[in-house]
């Protein structure tokens, strides 16, 4: 596991200097709006492209059949993107927390909450993305993500339009960790049943 | 000693092939070479022996354990170079040390920094800026640095130069003057086989046409050159295939049988071609 992860983080690495422009920019833009919870609606963004990123070059040299003959059980490998993908979400959640406390200088409650909010979105993509890239690839996989964002959304839209829901926060607090965690385990064994079948 | 290798009757069906009742023992201490056309079942078989894919049917051994469902212990024993680099090409020499380091329990980091120096690979360097040579000593450096016995290497002298392949000839018979370790290679550059092998795997259309030592494969065969005529009087069950020009005929015959005529030793190439183009008898 260890070694994947070391070889996730390398391959971001790359991209690290654009990640960090970026979020120095966002980082200005957000003082001068005063609106720290953008950053950590990144967490659900970055949790979803950094991992994305990793399988992609992963498929371009041929890593995958090579982890195969390494001493890593295929479920190891499976579950290693989603460790990956939840720890990006998990430092990015962290930096928002950071910045709605700093910026916006939210209560401690709210920042919190906003933040495991956006945590818990990123759960539930993770969720959906990885099963599809292992099953895929990773461009298939990012094509199907972004028709379920722009389905989602408008469906989501739709139903709280149309039936006049309200969302009860609270209930909602409650309820979405323990689903996301139920869909987060429910995925995790769809992508290891994917990779024990997987042929290379 | 155990042999590094037993496969018996080993099957396997895709769509368009089927790898049809493949058997060979490689046994320990030895160099085997598997040799065929492309799209024969070399890449096929080897992906069977490491597990990367399932078997239909028949029994594989490797190391002395089955290579489907293997256990982490078999993986740190066997090493393995494909045809291409397998590590993502933002990566130096210093990350894979370190990924190598990680996956492998034996990992000896001194002896991949003492290949790295051997092959003159930067440090720094990324992988992408790397040459066809380069990428493939990388590899080399990587299998041969976490205490495997068994090396597998597929096809992985395609596109190097001729003074990098006799490197890779020169490594694989250095590891292999420790008697536990064995090498399987497949490649499609017979002479260095020939090298290099003490046995020799002929597959060909999913099936083994032989299975031998490389000497008494040399011994066994010779090419006869005559006319017509003095091939057709050769004993036909020992010739395998003949093949006719404007200048006369030439044919690959047991040795017994074409010693008579003008006769000169047959490669492991021309074995194979013969094999394979031979027009009918």
């Amino acid at each position: 596991m260890k070694a994947l992860l070391i070889k996730d983080f390398l391959n971001i690495k790359a991209q690290g200097k654009a990640i960090l422009l970026v979020l120095a920019v966002w980082f200005i833009i957000s003082v001068v709006n005063g609106s720290g919870s953008f950053f950590a609606a990144l967490s659900v963004v970055y949790a979803i492209l950094l991992p994305l990123t990793s399988v992609t070059a992963d498929d371009k040299c041929g890593f995958e059949r090579y982890a195969m003959t390494m001493p890593l059980s295929r479920t190891v490998m499976a579950l290693s993107q989603y460790v990956f993908s939840l720890l990006c979400a998990f430092i990015m959640a962290l930096i928002g927390f950071a910045a709605c406390v700093i910026i916006d200088r939210s209560a401690i409650n709210e920042a919190l909450a906003t933040c495991a909010a956006c945590f818990c979105v990123a759960v539930v993509l993770v969720s959906l993305l990885l099963p599809l890239v292992y099953k895929y690839g990773p461009e298939k996989a990012r094509l199907v993500m972004m028709a379920v964002f722009v389905i989602g959304f408008l469906v989501f839209g739709f139903v709280l339009d149309r039936f006049n829901l309200e969302l009860d926060l609270n209930t909602a607090f409650i309820a979405m960790p323990i689903a996301a965690l139920v869909l987060l385990a429910a995925s995790a064994a769809v992508s290891v049943g994917i990779y024990k079948k997987k042929e290379f | 000693m155990q042999n590094a290798i037993e496969v018996r009757s080993l099957t396997k069906r895709y769509r368009a092939f089927k790898l049809d009742g493949v058997s060979f023992v490689l046994p320990s201490g030895c160099i085997m070479g598997l040799i065929g056309e492309n799209g024969a079942g070399k890449s096929t078989t080897i992906r069977l022996l490491l597990g990367l894919a399932r078997r239909d049917g028949g029994e594989v051994s490797v190391l002395g354990e089955d290579p489907e469902g293997a256990s982490r212990e078999l993986r740190e024993r066997v090493g393995v170079v494909f045809d291409d680099c397998p590590f993502p090409e933002t990566m130096n020499l210093r990350d894979v040390r370190r990924l190598l380091a990680a996956a492998y329990r034996r990992f000896n980091a001194a002896k991949f920094d003492s290949l790295g120096l051997k092959f003159a690979l930067p440090e720094r360097q990324k992988i992408k800026d790397y040459s066809r040579g380069m990428k493939m000593k990388l590899s080399i450096a990587a299998a041969l640095s976490h205490g495997a016995e068994l090396l597998i290497l597929d096809e992985p002298t395609s596109g190097l130069d001729p003074v990098a392949r006799d490197e890779l000839l020169d490594i694989l018979l250095d590891f292999i003057q420790d008697e536990r370790n064995s090498v399987l290679i497949s490649s499609h550059i017979l002479s260095d086989l020939e090298k290099a092998c003490d046995y020799i795997t002929f597959i060909h259309t999913g099936r083994v046409i032989f299975s031998e030592e490389k000497d008494e494969l040399l011994e066994k065969y010779v090419i006869a050159k005559g006319s017509e005529r003095e091939i057709a009087a050769l004993d036909q069950d020992a010739v395998v295939g003949v093949r006719r020009s404007a200048f006369g005929c030439e044919a690959l015959v047991e040795r017994a049988a074409g010693e008579r005529l003008t006769h000169e030793r047959a490669s492991i190439e021309d074995i194979m071609l013969y094999y394979i183009k031979g027009d009918a008898k």
